[in-house]
């Protein structure tokens, strides 16, 4: 049974969550005030975070990379009335995993747990790509989210090494900005599919000798990317 | 709160800018009319004109320097005036806006919310997976949140009402005293996310010539802002009621986040929000305090708060005149 961490201050709202969480088999933790959520976050075990983000004490916000920073990688999904583009894309780059906005059905806030499980499986899936890929002289693990390249080693968000799984399970392969947007964030979060490009830079500055002149991580213009291995 | 800053920024820039070209400008001027002088009697004496024709065109200019000099500087004056002043209104503006920008986000967080768990509840009701045991307690804990609703949006409605024509309330005499003890129990009760502990010393029989349904939303904007500012878990609201010569006075005291004595007046103001680190993620829309300062206005009475600053605990006092007989 998979345990939630539920973050939030309103008490009917959170009763409702609790008793539709719990009907759908999830065992829930519930914590009303953002000042006690790292002191429960550190004694549990949890295997998902559902938070508000306007909590009394410490906001959802700085949870979410107070959490990060402790070097935890667990999804959290946040729980916002806010629902305008650059309020929700906060919340990522906060280090979120995914958001719903008030009001939502029951349906869909399990489909989107279900759907954090699921790339969260497929992330640590037992197969050739299973806890780390090697490609000409440089590493990435998947479990521990650290890369190696030219450049060092780095530590990678659990989003940059899912883009980076995709790639490598599709070598060779033209992999379009919208498969991987549904592949990594199951939906379009932002407004605008060129969000993934940013993550290729990234990739690149980690794996390749001159990111200006990509020879792992090719532009199909128009169209995604391509990776290939230099030998 | 970023992007206020930012505009009021732009505005000082803008403000500053304006007054140093003024002043660039004054400047000019003045060393302008000074080189003038010296040339108009460079000129007279190249014309060989006599000692005394030199000195009347100095006076003359010195005359004329002063009367232009004093001129300059009223109108300098004006137009830094004028410039502080448009500066003024671009910050103020730019305040209102902000706040308005920050009602919009909290009336959104306030709807939604118990919209949220109303839809909730009702995916419960529906469900075969939900125990009905469970089933039972969720309709009052439903009705709380319509409830939670209908006074969202009559505050909304009761603001821009009160701003257009003032409040008219509907008076009759009633026991005050009797239906502040009815709201702290009703308070107290309702749904929190903490505990709330209300330790009430109210004196009987408290007869005001009012509006009762009015002052009730009084006690509960201020109760209900009591408990969301506290910060000791269980919330402990200290409530009371005493008589005073011709009138009465109560007292809600929390021991919260407090207030800083600037904005000790202006949380009685329409979508006025405290914006820090402690109040931040308290929920809140602005107008419970507006509203209730309103009503008691409207009852000739008078409601303000006392702190001693951040971190204290915040005092609301309301006074109200009597109807004893």
């Amino acid at each position: 049974m998979k345990t939630i961490l539920l973050v939030e201050d309103d008490p009917n709202l959170a009763d409702g969550l609790v008793i539709n969480l719990e009907a759908e088999g999830f065992e829930v933790l519930h914590v009303d005030h953002g000042g006690r959520v790292m002191e429960e976050f550190d004694r549990g075990s949890f295997d998902l975070v559902l938070m508000d983000i306007m909590l009394p004490g410490i906001d959802g916000l700085t949870l979410c990379k107070q959490i990060r920073q402790a070097g935890s990688t667990i999804p959290i999904l946040f729980i916002t009335a806010r629902d305008q583009v650059d309020q929700r894309v906060e919340g990522l780059v906060a280090g979120g995993d995914d958001y719903i906005t008030k009001p939502f059905a029951t349906a869909e806030l399990v489909a989107r747990i279900q759907g954090i499980f699921r790339r969260q499986a497929w992330l640590a899936t037992d197969k050739e790509f299973a806890s780390s890929y090697e490609f000409d002289g440089r590493r990435i693990d998947f479990k521990t989210f650290e890369a190696e390249g030219p450049g060092g080693k780095f530590e990678l968000s659990r989003r940059e090494c899912m883009v980076m799984k995709y790639l490598a399970e599709r070598e060779g392969e033209v992999v379009s900005r919208d498969q991987l947007l549904d592949a990594v964030w199951g939906y379009h979060v932002y407004p605008t599919n060129r969000t993934i490009d940013n993550f290729i830079v990234k990739l690149r500055k980690i794996f390749e000798e001159d990111p200006s002149t990509p020879v792992y991580f090719e532009t199909i213009r128009g169209v995604g990317y391509r990776f290939k291995r230099a030998n | 709160m970023k992007r206020q800053a930012k505009r009021s920024k732009r505005a000082l820039i803008l403000f500053i800018v304006l007054t140093a070209l003024v002043l660039a400008q004054a400047v000019w001027w003045t060393v302008f009319m000074a080189q003038l002088v010296d040339e108009k009697v460079e000129i007279a004496e190249e014309l060989d004109a006599g000692a005394e024709y030199i000195e009347d065109v100095q006076k003359q200019e010195y005359r004329r320097q002063i009367m232009v000099g004093l001129e300059g500087v009223f109108f300098l004056v004006a137009i830094l005036v004028g410039a502080w002043l448009i500066y003024r209104s671009l910050v103020r503006a730019e305040d209102v806006k902000f706040q308005q920008e920050n009602f919009l986000m909290s009336v959104t967080h306030e709807l939604k919310t118990p919209l949220a768990s109303l839809q909730l509840y009702l995916d419960s009701l529906g469900s075969d997976k939900v125990p009905p045991e469970k089933k039972a307690a969720i309709v009052p804990r439903m009705k709380q949140d319509v409830h939670r609703l209908e006074q969202m949006v009559q505050n909304v409605l009761d603001a821009g009402r009160f701003e257009r024509s003032g409040y008219e309330p509907q008076m009759a005499r009633f026991d005050f005293s009797a239906l502040v003890g009815r709201e702290l129990e009703r308070v107290e009760q309702s749904a929190w996310s903490r505990q709330v502990k209300i330790n009430g010393s109210l004196a009987n029989e408290i007869f005001v010539y009012g509006d009762e349904v009015g002052l009730m939303r009084v006690i509960d904007a201020v109760l209900t802002n009591a408990i969301k500012y506290s910060t000791d878990d269980p919330a402990q609201i200290d409530v009371s009621l005493e008589r005073e010569s011709k009138g009465c006075l109560w007292t809600v005291v929390d021991h919260g986040v407090g207030l800083e004595y600037h904005h000790q007046d202006r949380v009685f103001e329409r979508f006025f929000r405290i914006e820090s680190e402690a109040t931040a993620g308290i929920a809140g829309s602005g107008l419970g305090l507006y509203l209730a300062r309103e009503l008691v206005l409207a009852h000739g009475g008078r409601i303000w708060a006392e702190s001693e600053g951040l971190g204290q605990g915040t005092t609301i006092k309301i006074s109200l005149k009597t109807d004893e007989k």
